[in-house]
């Protein structure tokens, strides 16, 4: 279980017009080789400001960033912007939201992704032309030959979004990012995108964090999930533990809001209340305010992320629910072993000195 | 593209001889009588008079006289001046070195300072170089050109004496130094707006979700801010530039009588005072014959640049 990105105690303060917003609160969040890893919260969360952190995509003057983020062991946040800038795009690559706007409106799409190759591997342009054409063809752009010298505005979002995928894994990465690279997109469209991703990412063996609001992504595409909540992460684990077992009442919520197909006419569950304002720093644990189950230690603790694998009685629907995880009988203490980890006071493990 | 670039040119015609009908009988309307200009007022008899409007063009009827207009500058000829009585080519040819130079300099200053401190205010945003660059260009383009050239003048006369305050040099080198102060006071407008224009265009263009890209390839921050936004940045920077360089002869005018210049500024300037005729006549199409080509090469440029106009 090699970590390929482990980001320890990051806080990301952000100075805008408004004040100084602690948009990420000491996340601490790994990343397995060769995995695709969800990020998913509402919005405001962090998310984005996570993933810029990562690339080192922030503005220096006006953003401060503590912690450690470890990629194959190195700490990105102690080299030099020009250390950095051999790792973006060549070690880690992002893809963003908005297809439509994330390509040069002036150059056309082929010489995009040609500038990847010329720019790492000091390919001349022939070579680096020959490479961009046979990556058209491998994201399912055809013609190559034609396609490559039209201009973004003479695509549709999804065949932009296939571009900057190919962009994204030209030099083939280590990891990528993309940050809700379906958001923009028409519904079909959307699943076409994710199946290309999952895709290239089985004949790269890359890992994948993908930055999500929406359960149902991470249940087509992710072997990992971790839940944001107001900067930081309240559960993380593996998709189905997540699934059967989660913990922490906001990613229950989270999971029960999927919209079920086949179930027309069933009320959507929606959480109740909105996400806090990141200006202020909390004592207790930031769902708080919309949690059925917080209890007086709530309010005046922060619940770290431990392992944990239930909830504390009476809350015992979770157990009733599902089968027991990897075959270990009920109860049992294997969330070290699968990694399952959560931040909330209601978890029946690793808690004794509390229970 | 070569059809896009035929349509302009055709359009720049169409409207070239559109205005020329107009300076023509705008000039005309005036209630001045031309004879009495020719004359300066003083009396002529009726053999003189009638000498006078064959000599000027004067004894047909307007749309021939406008023909004869026209078809006479096709062949390089564009009428006689009444102040000076000599061919307008030949005045112009003469005068117009001096503005050439003086468009010239101002222009250098123009695409050589402003554009570069503006990318640059940009690139360091929020800097004391964007700070003071931004204080600068707010109180430049505030000031007239006339108040900056006298300003200019006392600076330089009375401060710190090392450019000539007024009068030209006899060759383009002489010419330099001469023409450095009025060329400032002519450009220091145009320049401190075009540095505003290029900084907010290009704080525009870095914001862009493209240059998150870019960055996110590996690419460094010049490639990043001269390759990928700078283009983009291009075609609003450029549309400006142009207009404002194609309003340097206008303004030329003015700076031309504050520093005592013989150009064609202050040529434009007598002649109206003496309504010669002739003479603003050529000068007002030739400025809008510099302003509609200084127009059309930014229209190519456009094409050039931007595949959205090239390829429709
Ligand atoms: N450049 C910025 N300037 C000021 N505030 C910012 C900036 N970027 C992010 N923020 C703030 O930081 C917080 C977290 O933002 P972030 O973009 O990470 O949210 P997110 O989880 O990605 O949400 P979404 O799902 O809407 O993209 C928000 O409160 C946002 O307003
Ligand atoms: S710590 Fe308390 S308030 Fe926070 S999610 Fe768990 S039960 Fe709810
Ligand atoms: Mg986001």
């Amino acid at each position: 279980m090699s970590q390929l990105l482990e980001i320890k105690n990051l806080s990301v303060d952000i100075m805008s017009t408004r004040g100084l917003i602690h948009a990420v609160r000491q996340v601490n969040l790994d990343i397995e080789q060769g995995i695709i890893h969800g990020i998913v919260g509402e919005s405001g969360c962090g998310k984005s400001v996570t993933a810029k952190s990562v690339m080192r995509l922030h503005h220096p003057r006006t953003v401060r960033i503590r912690g450690e983020i470890k990629f194959n062991g190195v700490d990105l946040l102690s080299l030099s912007e020009r250390e950095m800038q051999r790792i973006r795009g060549r070690e880690i690559s992002m893809i963003f939201q908005d297809p439509m706007s994330a390509l040069n409106p002036l150059f056309c799409v082929g010489d995009q992704i040609a500038e990847v190759f010329m720019h790492h591997f000091k390919d001349s342009r022939a070579a680096a032309k020959k490479k961009a054409l046979e990556l058209l063809e491998q994201v399912g752009i055809h013609p190559a030959q034609t396609r490559y010298q039209q201009y973004p505005f003479e695509f549709s979002g999804g065949m932009l979004q296939r571009v900057v995928i190919a962009i994204a894994v030209a030099a083939k990465p280590k990891l990528i990012i993309a940050d809700e690279p379906t958001t923009a997109l028409d519904v079909t469209i959307q699943a076409q995108v994710l199946e290309l991703l999952k895709q290239l990412q089985k004949e790269l063996n890359v890992s994948i964090m993908i930055i999500t609001h929406n359960f149902g992504i991470v249940a087509e595409l992710c072997d990992h999930v971790s839940v944001m909540y107001a900067g930081t992460v309240l559960e993380t684990g593996r998709k189905r533990d997540m699934f059967r077992h989660a913990v922490n009442p906001y990613s229950r919520a989270l999971i029960e809001s999927i919209p079920k197909t086949g179930h027309a006419g069933q009320r959507l569950t929606t959480i109740p209340g909105t996400p806090p304002e990141l200006f202020d720093l909390v004592d207790g644990c930031p769902f708080a305010p919309r949690c059925d189950f917080a209890s007086d230690i709530c309010w005046r603790e922060k619940p770290l992320l431990a392992p944990c694998a239930g909830m504390q009685a009476p809350q015992g629907r979770l157990e009733a629910e599902g089968e027991s995880p990897s075959g270990l009988p009920e109860g049992a203490h294997s969330a070290v072993e699968i990694g399952h980890l959560a931040a909330c006071h209601n978890c029946c493990c690793g808690k004794e000195a509390q229970g | 593209m070569g059809k896009y670039i035929l349509k302009r040119t055709l359009q720049m015609l169409f409207t070239i001889a559109v205005v020329s009908v107009l300076i023509f009988s705008v000039v005309r309307i005036t209630p001045t009588d031309p004879i009495t200009s020719i004359t300066r007022g003083k009396p002529a008899s009726e053999e003189t008079i009638a000498a006078l409007k064959k000599e000027y063009n004067l004894d047909q009827s307007m749309p021939v006289q406008y023909i004869n207009w026209v078809s006479d500058m096709f062949h390089g000829d564009f009428g006689k001046s009444y102040q000076y009585r000599e061919s307008v080519a030949s005045i112009i040819a003469v005068r117009m070195m001096t503005t050439l130079q003086l468009m010239l300099q101002s222009a250098v200053l123009i695409v050589f300072i402003a554009i570069p401190f503006g990318m640059l205010s940009a690139s360091k945003m929020n800097s004391l170089l964007d700070q003071t660059a931004t204080v600068t260009s707010l109180v430049l383009v505030s000031s007239p050109s006339f108040f900056t050239g006298i300003l200019l003048m006392l600076l330089f006369t009375m401060v710190w004496p090392v450019f000539p305050t007024f009068g030209t040099g006899t060759d383009f080198i002489s010419n330099i130094r001469y023409l450095a102060l009025p060329s400032i006071a002519l450009a220091a407008v145009h320049m401190a707006l075009i540095m505003r224009i290029t900084r907010s265009n290009m704080v525009e263009q870095l914001s862009a979700n493209y240059i998150q890209t870019a960055t996110a390839k590996g690419l460094s921050r010049p490639e990043v801010v001269y390759k990928h936004a700078l283009k983009n940045a291009a075609i609003p920077i450029l549309t400006v530039t142009s207009l404002e360089l194609s309003g340097l002869l206008g303004g030329s005018v003015m700076v031309e009588k504050v520093f005592s210049l013989n150009g064609i500024g202050s040529l434009l300037a007598d002649s109206i005072n003496k309504s010669d005729y002739p003479v603003i006549q050529s000068l007002t199409l030739l400025m809008v014959i510099i302003f509609l080509l200084c127009n059309l090469i930014v229209d190519i440029l456009y094409a050039v640049l931007d595949p959205r106009i090239r390829l429709k």
